[in-house]
């Protein structure tokens, strides 16, 4: 999923000086598999493999910490990932 | 309305409300249109359809299915579904769309009627969940949404945005392709009005014109849309395909300035008066037109 953080002035929990701690947690939360910061941070690409009845919890707790809607992107995923389980 | 016996869908009677001969003088491409279907007709075309389950429709789409979600917490998000997803992607309230549904029998009444390439014409269906819906945004295909059942409003343009729109576009995206960014930096968004589909109703739909859409509790619609095959299209294919066999019109532009005796070898006068007899040929265009509405892959 895509996310892409709100300045901290938009959402004062960006500039906790926890935040980092926080964000890691909420990444180990919902089980996320790996995670790509770009534009030094602003944009966040996490990976997650999630039943499609957790999508909207994830984005909810993703919500609750951030204040921004994730995109989820499934076509980002490289293609011999969706293999992995059948070998 | 009564009920009307039907085998097959006659465009002509399903515009009878306005008439096809108004239809394509006040509609065709400019203006919406709202048509009350027959109940023989909607009946034939729900059988034609055929069950209304996701697994199925996701497995027969030629071009695949799509789920689109978006609620409190997602942001419009895209996935792609196959049979065995499909129902889970309808629980969890995602909008469903199934694309390019192989219905000849009402495709190719519809290009029939329309004196268009077959091809051209595919059936999608969509399945709405209560509180979904569609974003203000205009498509680049002229559009037929029949709804088949439950009930969703719609908010319609009254005009095209952009006349003959070659592109779609969502309002307030920055993806804009090149040909379309020219015709919307002119382009004002005119008037809208409300429009309740209930089952039965016919909705025309010009390219290019604004609608979003909000359904109030579940709802299937079957959308009969014909994809771009401009006149413009005729003369850049259909011409290049005439002439390429031209040894002539194969021969390297030469002449455009340079040295004199380049510009003796400039053969475009020449070929402009080929293509000035080509084309007043009625015979010739006639089949450049046949040779593009034949083409296979077009």
């Amino acid at each position: 999923m895509k996310i892409i953080l709100p300045a901290a002035t938009v959402n004062p929990v960006l500039a906790a000086p926890d935040f980092e701690a926080q964000w890691r947690a909420l990444l180990k939360r919902i089980g996320a598999l790996a995670a790509y910061p770009r534009e030094e941070g602003r944009m966040q690409y996490v990976l997650v493999e999630a039943d499609l009845s957790q999508i909207t919890p994830i984005a909810e707790a993703v919500f609750r910490l951030v204040g921004v809607k994730p995109e989820f992107l499934p076509e980002i995923v490289p293609q011999p990932y969706y293999g992995f389980r059948g070998y | 309305m009564t009920a009307t016996m039907t085998d097959s869908l006659d465009m002509r009677r399903l515009l009878s409300p306005v008439g096809a001969e108004r239809f394509f003088a006040e509609h065709w491409q400019t203006r919406m249109a709202l048509l009350p279907l027959a109940e023989g007709d909607l009946a034939f075309i729900r059988t034609t359809v055929g069950p209304l389950d996701p697994a199925r429709l996701a497995g027969a789409a030629r071009e695949g299915a799509q789920a689109w979600l978006a609620n409190d917490f997602v942001a419009h998000s895209v996935f792609p579904v196959d049979p065995s997803n499909a129902v889970q992607f309808q629980d969890i309230g995602a909008t469903l769309y199934f694309v390019n549904v192989p219905l000849p029998v009402l495709t190719d009444s519809l290009a029939d009627f329309l004196g268009a390439p077959r091809r051209k014409v595919i059936a999608s269906l969509f399945f709405t969940p209560a509180g979904g819906g569609a974003v203000p945004h205009f498509d680049k295909n002229e559009n037929f949404t029949v709804q088949l059942t439950g009930a969703k409003r719609w908010q319609v343009g009254e005009t095209p945005m952009v006349p003959a729109a070659p592109d779609g576009y969502t309002l307030g995206s920055s993806t804009i392709t090149p040909v379309l960014a020219p015709l919307l930096a002119e382009a004002r968004r005119p008037p809208e009005r409300t429009v309740d589909l209930q089952p039965g109703t016919l909705l025309y739909v010009p390219r290019g014109t604004v609608h979003h859409t909000g359904a109030g509790e579940p709802s299937w619609s079957l959308n009969l849309s014909y994809s771009p095959s401009m006149w413009l299209d005729l003369l850049l294919v259909g011409l290049q395909k005439r002439l390429v066999a031209s040894p002539r019109w194969r021969g390297m532009v030469t002449g455009a300035g340079g040295d004199p005796a380049a510009r003796d070898a400039n053969r475009l006068s020449e070929l402009l008066a080929e293509l000035r007899a080509l084309l007043d040929d009625p015979a010739e265009a006639e089949a450049l037109i046949r040779s593009f509405l034949d083409r296979p892959n077009g």
